[in-house]
């Protein structure tokens, strides 16, 4: 069994995919496993080939990267999200985050940081842009540690329905929507609220946006 | 066939590099790379490249045209965008890449089996 760190690529750029698989591959530690050019072909590559690290971008045509890392993360937790990025903007990096991901870098970092953070999720650590670093660190202390948490741990259901109150949507319509009952609307909305410790419909909205749910993929 | 020599002006380091890393091919000879687009000026009259690789930023349309003006009457002018999966030949065609060898197919001529190239809007 080989000790080198496995790694898949997730990108819809056939050249920079097919550079990275080049570049990656030099590093005598570093092995490419497989190339994905779509969120969905990563989530089942991910699947049949168990990587030590996902190389994710965020924006790729179907499935996205972040709901890809969503679906890898929810299936193999062992697996480490690392996202390699054009987007600098606050909604994406924090998404990713909360979907899972282990590692934020731009696409405008030097190689040495690309391989130096692929070593680093791959053994468990957290590798992130310092810029983007920076923005997590005035997120946190912006916030209630309490509400911060708890955001990482809403479930899918969840979300969905925070991001149908926020674009406005009553319960007997996110019911219809979902095809589930208005009464269960009623208690996932009671869990978020519960769960974020926000007291009205109102503030959940203004959860959702400060948290880029609405407004925006 | 001679070797067809490539320059290469990219802002961003990891895909200059792994553009670089592309071109290894025996009708591709790299004469050079930058970051840096008013220092590729001197840099291309020097290294007298046959073609011209070149980033397409969406960014900021604009930016390159001053290099793009000189190279217009000499070497042959690739652009190619980071945010999307097309390669085009400065003012004349404009194509998408399926697979790494339309890139070195469109540096060296060769229309390759497939030819799909079409006319630029």
């Amino acid at each position: 069994m080989s000790d080198k760190i496995r790694i898949l690529i997730a990108d819809d750029h056939t050249i920079f995919r097919s550079g990275l698989n080049l570049l990656l591959s030099s590093e005598v530690d570093l092995e490419v496993v497989g190339e994905a050019k779509d969120g969905m072909a990563a989530v089942e590559m991910a699947a049949s080939l168990h990587p030590d690290v996902v190389l994710m971008d965020v924006g790729m045509p179907g499935l996205n990267g972040l709901d890809a890392t969503r679906q890898i993360r929810a299936r193999l937790p062992e697996v480490n999200i690392l996202v390699l990025t054009m987007h600098r903007s606050d909604e994406y990096f924090f998404q990713m985050l909360e979907a899972g991901a282990a590692g934020y870098l731009l696409k405008g970092a030097e190689t040495n940081e690309l391989i130096n953070a692929v070593r680093a999720v791959a053994r468990g650590d957290v590798f992130l842009y310092p810029s983007m670093a920076r923005r997590l660190v005035q997120e946190y202390l912006s916030q209630s540690p309490s509400q911060g948490s708890a955001a990482a741990h809403l479930t899918e259901r969840e979300r969905e329905i925070l991001k149908l109150i926020a674009e406005g949507f009553s319960n007997g319509e996110i019911a219809d929507r979902l095809v589930i009952s208005p009464s269960t609307v009623h208690s996932h909305r009671a869990n978020l609220m519960r769960k974020l410790e926000l007291g009205s419909r109102h503030e959940l909205v203004q959860y959702a946006r400060q948290k880029g749910l609405i407004g925006g993929s | 066939m001679a070797a067809q020599r490539v320059f290469v002006i990219w802002t961003h380091p990891l895909f200059r590099e792994t553009v670089s890393l592309l071109l290894s091919h025996p009708l591709v000879e790299l004469v050079g790379t930058t970051n840096d687009h008013s220092a590729a000026r001197s840099q291309i009259i020097r290294a007298r490249p046959d073609v011209v690789i070149i980033e397409q930023n969406n960014d900021d349309e604009h930016a390159g045209e001053e290099t793009l003006a000189i190279l217009q009457h000499g070497p042959k002018v690739i652009r190619l965008s980071l945010a999307d999966n097309e390669l085009s030949v400065y003012l004349r065609e404009r194509r998408t890449v399926e697979k790494v060898a339309d890139l070195v197919r469109l540096i060296t001529g060769d229309p390759g089996p497939e030819q799909s190239a079409e006319a630029a809007p």
